[in-house]
């Protein structure tokens, strides 16, 4: 792979982190709003009395902790240099806690939830849209395709809670919300991963049907398209089994597009997680968030936007570099 | 093509007719139907835009008609008695707050889509303008929007808008709501819009409007755009979908307008209030009902365009 | 007649569209010899490249083989299923498609394509052996033993060409059907390509044929040139002939508008009108309005291919008016 392909990807990643950091420290700041007086504020308007040495000079005293009178620019470099250290602050609401480790926590479900989810629906819509744009697919599928297409305009979230309402309510199959029952503790048992996976079908189920259909139908359009080119009608002058050519000449070039499209929508693809966690109640990072934000915790908040930013842009970044490894082209032409 | 062959005359007359010189090859020739007919076979041809479009007029008729018959006191907070099961005063019920639900619907659905249409336009309308800015620039000045259109596409954009939405000081209204929304709403217009900018811009018409002495801005406006129209439209379905989406995402997260009763906001409290633990189904359901609805039939009529502006794609699903 | 290596009869091929069903074939038939290089030639449209394709089964809807018959070896290759011919592309009639297309697929070694074929007819051999065969593959068509791991972007058009041909000739089949091998190659690398196919052709006694409008490769190359006008074969004859005497209007026409460096010229001649459309097709001779020699009869009665001298056909009544002579193909 050619340096000039590598660097840019480098550069686009960090381009990318630099500007989530700069959105996260500019904008809340250019409201004018104090974090600190708006969550005391908060607390006092729900009757949790402050310590009496008045508002103000506590307000200051915390504002000195948190560095925010010290002039812009200065706190902009401090933040920079935080960043890079994955040092994220505080979070207020549970302060002294980390905001770091308190996302740290969260992060397994999440990445548990998303993964297994995304890479399920990401083959059996990319193998299904394959065999349906290829015209081989078994009569069941040519079915069902058309049902995934629709559903693939609905939003994961409201997948979930249709489907929620349906196999959690009406016929009290799975359970409601949760990682995991309220009355069991965590713990390396096998019963407690019973639970677990009980407890995500539901979620990875939303996500599962609502994107499969988005995958299917871009492989679909993708064979199709192949199906016409003159390496397909070579290789079936040559004798070619059906199979071979199936997978080998057609799905290894369609799935290359299949692949960028992957890493282009990861964006979409975690906001949606994050709403799905939202309405099941799911211990990831999606309910940080959420409480965070019910507690106008904003140090937790933006420590939360940041860390996901962070992560899709390295994962964007870890399939632009598995990419040339799949396209013999990209490596020679240095794109 | 002059052809110099010494031929007989006959030849020579049959030639300038320039049509297929075997005259009993007749292909029928399309007579003149009328315009209904026409428009008939069409949405024959194009269920998506005829089943789109007709959810859409639906989901107006509802609105319309429903504004008529509510009484939109019935939509404040402890208006009714709370947690009422549908009846007939109340066919959807009443939710945790008091408010009757139906009337909730129907005065919250056009906040929704309002939402939708405002920041739909706006992206629309910026995304139009970048796009020919882009083209009409082209070289370095191309470069660097589309990659900045393209990196902004890839972050996830929800929480960008909690991150602006976070900032907005105050309480939040339908319209704030929409701003905060418009502010990536563009991207995917710029982008859509420029592959087609880029595409009619080698287009035959377009020289000839430069070549007969036609400016830069009126080439646009009267060449470029009413031939831009159906990508237009398209488009702009699409964005004001996206705004949908990411409003109700907004306000799932407990970021919308309180006072506000619009399908996410619906759903927000459905989550806090925990309707689904106690059995309030009749709440949570007709908002979910009619975003699936309204997306459905959002995402056929962009279908449908799709197919009116590229026939290539009417194929089989 | 028997010995022919592949007997084309009675072919029709349409195109069944919305708009009516395009006759792109209607009747052709011929004979093809063991280690004969026959020429098709004919303007776009005419039917040649449907009929090349129609041998090897390798119409896709909305083409359809009406009905006729197509002999390789004997066999009715228009009877058999989908694996017997199968089996049949490759190891009896090859492909060599136009060198601008696309024909490599552009993620896989070519070594590897040229093996995978192989291996899909039954020949699996060790790393060693193939990787042998795949040297010798390239060293047959000239070309450096690099080359095997190359993929396909980094080879130039003449390269391309030259790794089909390899292909096509690695099972040595009894037909290989070139369907404009040369289109887009300049002069130079043509040259080299034609070259090689011939030198191939010899070495493996197989049968060509060849698809083209470049009348100046067609004469150096075939032995015998057919000419194609709307699906039908209208001229039939040696090269030598073709050259100096043809039969058909239409093919007198063709030879006449290639550019000659003999004498000067001022005007580049063509040929005045233009193909008929193919969907419902006229009484009588379908060259009859852009026909010179056009006679009445022409408009009534279409002509069929006959035998007008020993090994020479054409379909046209001013060599078949009073004395017919039997019907059947070359």
């Amino acid at each position: 792979m050619t340096l000039e392909y590598f660097i840019r990807r480098v550069i686009q990643f960090f381009v990318i982190v630099f500007l989530a950091v700069t959105l996260n420290f500019f904008f809340p700041r250019m409201s004018g709003q104090d974090p600190i007086r708006e969550k005391l504020l908060q607390l006092e308007a729900q009757g949790v009395s402050i310590t009496g040495e008045g508002v103000e000079e506590f307000i200051a005293s915390y504002n000195t902790k948190f560095g925010l009178d010290k002039p812009i620019l200065e706190q902009y470099l401090t933040y920079l240099g935080q960043m890079a250290r994955l040092d994220l602050g505080q979070s207020i609401a549970y302060f002294p806690q980390q905001v770091s480790s308190l996302v740290l926590s969260a992060v397994p479900w999440s990445i548990g939830l998303l993964l297994t989810a995304t890479l399920m629906s990401f083959t059996i819509g990319t193998l299904v849209g394959a065999l349906i744009g290829w015209g081989n697919a078994p009569r069941f599928l040519q079915f069902i395709f058309p049902a995934f297409f629709v559903f693939s305009a609905v939003p994961f979230y409201l997948m979930g809670l249709l489907l929620l309402y349906v196999f959690a309510f009406q016929f009290k199959l799975l359970p409601l919300f949760g990682g995991y029952s309220t009355s069991t503790l965590p713990s390396p048992t096998i019963d407690f991963y019973m639970e677990v996976f009980k407890h995500s079908i539901l979620p990875a189920l939303s996500i599962v049907l609502a994107q499969t259909g988005y995958w299917a139908l871009g492989m679909r359009s993708m064979m199709v398209t192949i199906e016409g080119e003159d390496y397909i009608l070579q290789a079936e002058a040559k004798g070619l089994k059906k199979g071979r050519i199936f997978f080998q000449y057609a799905m290894r070039n369609a799935i290359l597009p299949q692949i960028t499209a992957l890493a282009m929508s990861l964006g979409t693809i975690i906001s949606g997680a994050i709403l799905v966690e939202v309405i099941f109640a799911y211990p990831g990072v999606g309910s940080v968030l959420v409480r965070a934000i019910l507690g106008f915790d904003w140090f937790v908040i933006q420590g939360v936007v940041f860390l996901i930013i962070l992560t899709v842009a390295f994962s964007m970044l870890i399939i632009d570099l598995i990419y040339p490894l799949l396209d013999p082209r990209i490596s020679y032409r240095g794109d | 093509m002059k052809q110099m062959v010494e031929t007989d005359d006959r030849s020579i007359a049959e030639n300038d007719q320039g049509l297929s010189i075997a005259t009993d090859t007749n292909v029928a020739e399309p007579k003149s139907i009328s315009r209904v007919i026409l428009a008939f076979r069409y949405v024959r041809r194009n269920p998506s835009l005829t089943g789109g479009s007709l959810m859409l007029l639906i989901l107006l008729l509802f609105v319309v008609i429903g504004g008529l018959l509510i009484d939109p006191d019935n939509a404040r907070p402890m208006a009714n008695r709370p947690r009422l099961a549908p009846s007939a005063e109340h066919l959807l019920g009443t939710d945790r707050q008091g408010k009757d639900v139906l009337t909730v619907m129907v005065i919250g659905t056009p906040q929704t889509i309002r939402i939708g249409l405002i920041a739909g336009g706006i992206g629309v309308a910026v995304g139009t303008i970048l796009a020919f800015f882009s083209v009409y620039y082209g070289g370095i000045v191309d470069i660097l929007v589309s990659s900045v259109v393209d990196i902004l596409r890839t972050v996830p954009g929800l929480l960008v808008l909690v991150i602006i939405a976070i900032s907005v000081p105050g309480d939040m209204t339908v319209d704030m709501m929409a701003l905060i929304v418009a502010a990536l709403s563009w991207l995917n217009p710029a982008r859509i819009l420029r592959s087609q900018v880029l595409v009619m811009k080698q287009k035959p018409y377009v020289e000839m409007a430069r070549f007969t002495g036609m400016s830069g801005p009126e080439i646009i406006i009267k060449e470029m755009i009413p031939n831009l129209m159906p990508y237009l439209i398209s488009t702009f379905v699409l964005a004001v979908a996206g705004a949908i989406l990411a409003s109700i995402g907004l306000e799932a997260l407990g970021l919308g307008a309180f006072e506000s009763n619009t399908l996410g906001m619906t759903i927000y409290w459905n989550i806090h209030y925990g309707s689904l633990l106690n059995g309030w189904w009749w709440w949570l359901l007709p908002p979910i009902l009619m975003i699936v609805f309204l997306f459905v039939a959002l995402f056929l009529v962009s279908l449908g365009l799709d197919e009116w502006a590229n026939p290539r794609l009417r194929r089989k699903l | 007649m028997t010995g022919s290596v592949l007997e084309i009869k009675d072919l029709h091929v349409h195109y069944e569209t919305d708009a009516g069903n395009i006759k792109a074939v209607n009747g052709v038939s011929l004979n093809l010899q063991r280690g004969e290089r026959l020429a098709l030639v004919g303007e776009s449209g005419s039917g040649k490249t449907t009929t090349a394709l129609a041998i090897m089964r390798l119409l896709k809807p909305p083409a359809k083989i009406v009905s006729g018959e197509i002999l390789l070896n004997g066999r009715n290759v228009l009877a058999m299923n989908e694996e017997e011919m199968r089996l049949m592309r490759l190891d009896k009639v090859a492909l060599v498609t136009q060198a601008a297309m696309n024909s490599l697929n552009p993620v896989m070694s070519i070594k590897d394509q040229l093996t995978d074929g192989l291996e899909d007819h039954g020949y699996y051999e060790s790393k060693e052996l193939r990787r042998a065969r795949v040297q010798e593959m390239l060293a047959r068509v000239g070309l450096n033993p690099e080359v095997a791991d190359m993929y396909p972007h980094q080879l130039s058009g003449g390269m391309k060409q030259r790794v089909a041909m390899a292909t096509a000739t690695a099972l040595n089949p009894d037909v290989i059907i070139a369907d404009e091998p040369t289109s887009a190659l300049d002069v130079v690398v043509q040259r080299q390509v034609m070259a090689t196919l011939g030198r191939l052709q010899r070495e493996t006694n197989a049968s060509v044929i060849l698809v083209g409008h470049d009348m100046g490769l067609i004469a150096q190359f075939a032995d015998r040139v057919g000419v194609m006008y709307a699906g039908k074969l209208v001229d039939l004859q040696p090269v030598q002939h073709m050259i100096e005497n043809p039969l058909h209007p239409y093919s007198r026409l063709l030879l006449e508008s290639v550019p000659t460096l003999e004498k000067k010229q001022e005007k580049l001649i063509g040929i005045p009108g233009i193909t008929p459309a193919l969907i419902n097709l006229p009484r009588g001779c379908l060259f009859r309005p852009r026909c010179p020699e056009a006679m009445d009869v022409c408009a009534e009665v279409e002509p069929s291919l006959t035998q007008i001298y020993p090994e020479r056909w054409a379909a046209c009544h001013l060599f078949t008016d009073e004395n017919s002579t039997q019907e059947t193909n070359a």
